[in-house]
């Protein structure tokens, strides 16, 4: 029989010698050197306005006309976002509402702007990873349920339109950095009728495809290619993933799979498109992680270590040709080169880059030709992943302060902005006709 | 139980502005937040980067803390934050990376323990996420209702996700 507490004292006892390894950091030197460099303003707590100024309404009168106004705004935001469509799965369109899961496990719908604020996942959580259809007229994501995945299809409004019971296990090897051991991000197809995306079969992940409706539910690919993160081309025709070999290989993956692959969208034709040799034999979790695939081009986006030392980001063609090292063409000093996004209409890569000697990472913005590269566009921006608005004026990202987002704006005409909100992991924002 | 000096005062007067008050928060709490961090990267300069990176965060938050009671919890919530996005998209250790670190006290190791090395590299093998919850359960000693209210689930899910890691590394770590 197995002796539970003996193991776990015997873990506890080791990890604490592990982290008995902590570095060493004068932290309250290094406070104080904090506080004097930002000095804050002391202030008095601030005062309501006295409530009787606000007669003859009463403090109930003056409540409801501001839930109505507020009402109101909300109202306008989403008749603005739910009722102007742009069938194209490419090109510069207008910025709609910006979904975005919690850390509770909430997706969280707002305007633009960062206004309007309002969760559409029911008090219990669960909620994973939204993501909006090209079309903008759909908004997926996982919800989790005791230990099983669904896929959950609802209105711009919130409002469920199908909850596709996909009951993709929980993984039995959570490599993934997704809260909760969710799967990774969902993928529609361009024409905003199929949803590509990977859970696990038999302890090894499998890409699958299934119409938004949830029928015609399918794994796709070579079942001997451990295969995460899928996208589509721009012309739906076929799908683009990273192979996980190495990481899998104790679970009967081939040994040599991990690369970028390309695959019609039947699942036939899978063949391997990077070269980035380190990277293929290495057993990098990241490496290949995420490919991106250009709006309306045949060029696709990913990272990976070329020397063992440090990530870059990449594109090749999807016939395995021009592979070129995006990092290397911006040149500086590359310590973390990550989570490259293409702009809306093809033109240009976003990717994060983690900086040298000083805490934090910041953007880099390129042409896809390698260059023009504008480099920091704000310097508190936290690591990847960016999201672009639909307009190609702006971007998403962590902000180096907790739990919020920073809005970057490209044109430099007014200064990035933190939405305190309880961000967890990925904000994609809805397309509308501008 | 609080360890080290009682925070309740220092927190209104840091929250306010007061320099040293913060340094002294911060010299209560400095060494769960280095540990945590720690656990998170495995790596001794990301864990500095992310403390670091949490005191600045620390100082300008520091007036939405409402519990003082909490604010343990909280300075070591910001430290793993910061330790999460710093590995997030970042390449995972490798395990010689790990195997050539010298431990802190020379390598000597009870007698029937596990092995620094075969620990380090089973903590490699999970996600930031789940060596966040080994770190504050086992490094600094949070339990389900803390650790909960850090990640924002629920104590049980937290219970449910010990206990299926504690089966992982007992399986990993060769002890089923």
């Amino acid at each position: 029989m197995r002796d539970d507490s003996g193991f776990e004292l015997r873990f506890t006892a080791a990890y604490r010698r592990y982290l008995d390894d902590a570095p060493a950091l004068d932290a309250v030197a290094l406070a104080r050197s904090i506080a004097r460099a930002h000095p804050r303003r002391r202030r008095d707590g601030l005062a309501w306005p006295a409530w009787p100024a606000l007669a003859p309404l009463g403090r109930v009168g003056w409540l409801v006309l501001l839930a109505a106004l507020l009402l109101a705004l909300l109202a306008a935001t989403l008749s603005l976002g739910a009722f102007r469509r742009l069938p194209a799965p490419d090109g510069i369109v207008g910025a709609g509402l910006i979904a975005f899961d919690t850390q509770g496990g909430h997706v969280v719908l707002m305007g633009p702007d960062g206004s309007d604020v309002r969760e559409i996942s029911p008090p219990a959580g669960g909620d994973h990873l939204p993501i909006w259809s090209p079309d903008g007229t759909k908004l997926a994501f996982w919800r989790a349920t005791g230990d099983r995945f669904s896929i959950v299809v609802t209105d711009p409004d919130g409002t469920v339109k199908s909850a596709v019971l996909t009951h993709a296990p929980v993984p039995p090897y959570p490599g993934t950095e997704y809260a909760g051991g969710a799967p990774g991000p969902l993928a529609w197809a361009p024409d905003s009728r199929r949803i590509a995306f990977w859970m696990y079969i038999d302890e090894l992940p499998r890409i699958h495809t299934m119409s938004s409706d949830g029928s015609d539910f399918r794994a796709i690919g070579d079942p001997r290619i451990p295969a995460i993160d899928p996208v589509w081309s721009p012309d739906g025709s076929r799908i683009a993933f990273a192979g996980m070999g190495d990481f899998f290989a104790d679970k009967g993956a081939a040994p040599d799979a991990t690369g970028l692959y390309v695959m019609d969208a039947d699942g036939t034709g899978v063949r391997r498109i990077a070269h980035v040799d380190h990277a293929l034999k290495s057993s990098d979790f990241w490496a290949f992680h995420e490919p991106q695939w250009q709006p309306g081009g045949e060029l696709i986006a990913f990272q990976a270590d070329p020397d063992g030392t440090s990530m870059h980001v990449f594109v090749v063609r999807a016939d395995g040709t021009g592979e070129r090292d995006v990092s290397r063409q911006v040149g500086g000093n590359i310590s973390n080169d990550a989570g490259p996004t293409w702009s809306p209409d093809g033109t240009r890569l976003a990717f994060t880059r983690r900086r040298t000697n000083i805490v934090g990472y910041q953007v880099v913005v390129v042409r896809v030709d390698g260059t023009d590269a504008v480099t920091p566009v704000h310097p508190d921006v936290q690591s990847a992943p960016l999201t672009w608005s639909p307009d190609g004026t702006r971007i998403l990202g962590y902000a180096a302060e907790e739990r919020s987002v920073i809005d970057i704006d490209l044109s430099g005409t007014r200064p990035a902005r933190t939405i305190s909100v309880a961000f967890d992991q990925q904000a994609r924002w809805q397309r509308v006709a501008p | 139980m609080w360890i080290g000096p009682a925070p309740w005062a220092p927190s209104s007067r840091a929250a306010a502005g007061d320099e040293e008050a913060f340094a002294a928060i911060v010299g209560a709490y400095q060494q769960d937040m280095l540990r945590v961090a720690f656990g998170i990267c495995g790596e001794a300069d990301l864990a500095r980067d992310a403390v670091q990176s949490a005191l600045v965060v620390a100082w300008r938050k520091l007036a939405t803390v409402r519990e003082p009671e909490h604010l343990r919890s909280w300075l070591v919530a910001v430290a793993a934050n910061e330790a999460r996005q710093l590995v997030r998209g970042r390449r995972p250790l490798r395990l010689d990376e790990l195997a050539v670190e010298p431990s802190a006290d020379g390598g000597a190791e009870p007698a029937g323990a596990i092995s620094r090395v075969d620990l380090a590299n089973a903590l490699r093998r999970l996600s930031a996420d789940e060596r966040t919850v080994i770190a504050l359960r086992y490094g600094i000693g949070l339990d389900s209702e803390e650790i909960g209210r850090i990640l924002g689930v629920s104590a049980s899910g937290v219970r449910s996700r010990l206990a299926r890691l504690m089966d992982r590394l007992r399986k990993d770590l060769g002890d089923a």
